[in-house]
């Protein structure tokens, strides 16, 4: 196989990404100015982040880290804001609406397993509903089960809902019912974002889901993105489809197209 | 499709994957090669130059009956090279340590593996030392395995690998598909024990090949990819994206292998 550089390269969007050192391992370059770097080295148009002080102590003063992050690098880094479920109702909405105000700001996340909250507990609530009402994005690691997911995805339409690493940890060989209520359900997708790449497991879940419901992540800055972009690119599938992986569905689903037309025209 | 970092390809590289297996599994991934055909086809898709591979057989029913299956899979495949499965020759399992080497040698055997949690026993000197000292003599690289499938395992193992260093420093030691979480204290081994490696099919932390790089040099990594249980696509992803130099992604590549097979000899 031959790796060529290409003169028209497709729009590459990192759907899940992260900034800022992270407490029980060492990240080399965390910061959003070798990010940016990285992204170039990679030919990747903008990546989608949240912030790791926000997912650890303070979700607060890490959303505002996100937010600075996204200011300074128009087109290039875009924010989710982060959401404690332990945070009173009032100032989530708070935290929602005056930080997706900002151009760049593309979605809420959650990260059920830091935050040792069930998706379905009242302390989610204000942000799903709000996500409702604005016709927002949820970046969820973690949704409790399939039943949770396919209720709080019936019942709050509006919202769109991604779910942060399942269709990178599934292994392309056993069913996953988390797999099907993405399939089967509008306003849900999966990210590829992961820890573990399983071999044949990609074609698979593009066949299963179609490539329409997939989103390419990364994990930077856990992770380099090299790995996952050639992940994409080796494997037996379309141009179209690759194309739709790895940048036009999280263009679409998170709504970033204006807010990234400052890169890539 | 995208604007790749570097003009080089993974062909030109002449990618050696240090960590592959072949035979049938338990556990398939769809579309992974168990044979030595199958293999070789994949190598040509991703443009893989060579492999040390062990046999499934012998990481799960028995190391002997693997290790002689696997002679049979890659005789007259100059691209597959065999690597063996040991386990200690206490319990009647495998031979004394010598003859073990020699009957590695005379079957042109060059590298080792084992499987110490997996296959339960001691990697330390005090259950391994008399194979681990035989290897060392032969300067025959050995694959350390802990099985480990995800970065959270990352202080598994490390006590035991600091004891065969420091027991027997001039035995090529790999370890295996270690992940982001090591960086705390892989560097006080790795600085200190000059035949320890690291194969690099998951350490994927971001910048990480260039930061070790930086620290310690190219000819501390190994090119793997943990086939056929995980996608080659992307270590291979990893390296033409890294930002190293020609010479040091040659010798993550292939060349630090390459150098640590042709230096084995009869002890």
């Amino acid at each position: 196989m031959k790796w060529e550089q290409s003169e028209r390269p497709s729009v590459i969007v990192d759907a899940h990404a992260h900034l800022g050192p992270w407490g029980r391992f060492r990240i080399p370059h965390s910061e959003d100015e070798v990010l940016v770097q990285t992204l170039d080295r990679c030919g990747i148009a903008a990546a989608c982040v949240s912030h790791n002080l926000a997912l650890g102590a303070d979700w607060v003063a890490g959303n505002e880290r996100t937010l600075a992050a996204v200011r300074r690098n128009p087109g290039r880094i875009a924010g989710y804001c982060v959401v404690s479920p332990h945070a009173p109702a009032a100032q989530i909405e708070a935290e929602l609406q005056r930080l997706l105000s900002h151009p760049g700001m593309c979605g809420l996340k959650f990260h059920t397993d830091l935050h040792a909250y069930p998706f379905s507990g009242p302390g989610y609530q204000p942000a799903i509903e709000y996500a409702h009402a604005h016709n927002l994005t949820i970046l969820t690691h973690g949704w409790e089960s399939p039943q949770t997911l396919e209720r709080a995805a019936s019942q709050y339409s509006n919202a769109r809902f991604i779910l942060a690493h399942a269709g990178a940890v599934w292994n392309g060989r056993n069913e996953d019912l988390n797999l099907r209520v993405a399939r089967d359900m509008p306003n849900v997708w999966v990210d590829i974002c992961g820890s573990v790449a399983y071999f044949g497991a990609l074609p698979r879940l593009v066949d299963f889901l179609g490539p329409q419901k997939i989103l390419w992540g990364t994990d930077c800055v856990w992770f380099d993105p090299g790995p996952a972009l050639m992940r994409v690119l080796a494997a037996p599938l379309s141009d179209e489809a690759k194309a739709m992986i790895l940048g036009r569905n999280a263009i679409r689903v998170l709504g970033i197209e204006a807010w990234l037309r400052r890169t890539v025209g | 499709m995208v604007i790749l970092p570097v003009k080089t390809d993974a062909a030109d590289l002449q990618l050696f994957d240090c960590n592959c297996m072949i035979g049938p599994s338990r556990t398939p991934q769809p579309g992974a090669p168990e044979t030595a055909s199958a293999l070789l086809a994949e190598m040509d898709r991703l443009g893989i130059a060579e492999v040390l591979v062990y046999h499934s057989v012998a990481r799960s029913y028995s190391p002997a009956e693997g290790n002689e299956m696997l002679l049979k899979e890659v005789k007259g495949q100059p691209r597959l090279h065999p690597c063996w499965v040991l386990v200690p020759h206490h319990a009647g399992e495998m031979p004394e340590p010598a003859e073990l080497v020699r009957q590695m040698l005379d079957n042109g055997v060059r590298a080792a593996r084992v499987f110490p949690d997996e296959h339960f026993f001691f990697i330390e000197p005090w259950c391994f030392g008399e194979t681990l000292a035989a290897l060392a003599d032969a300067r025959i690289p050995l694959l350390v395995d802990w099985g480990k499938q995800h970065w959270s395992e990352g202080l598994r193992g490390w006590p035991a690998i600091r004891q065969v260093c420091e027991s027997f420093p001039g035995l090529p030691l790999i370890v295996v598909r270690e992940g982001i979480a090591i960086d705390r204290f892989v560097g006080a081994l790795i600085s200190r024990h000059t035949a320890l490696c690291l194969e690099i099919s998951y350490y994927m932390g971001h910048r990480a090949l260039e930061t070790f790089v930086n620290r310690f040099g190219a000819e501390r990594l190994l090119f793997g990819t943990g086939m056929p249980m995980y996608d080659p696509a992307e270590p291979i992803g990893m390296l033409l994206t890294s930002g190293l130099s020609e010479d040091a992604l040659r010798a993550i590549a292939g060349e630090n292998l390459r150098r640590m097979v042709a230096a084995v000899k009869a002890p």
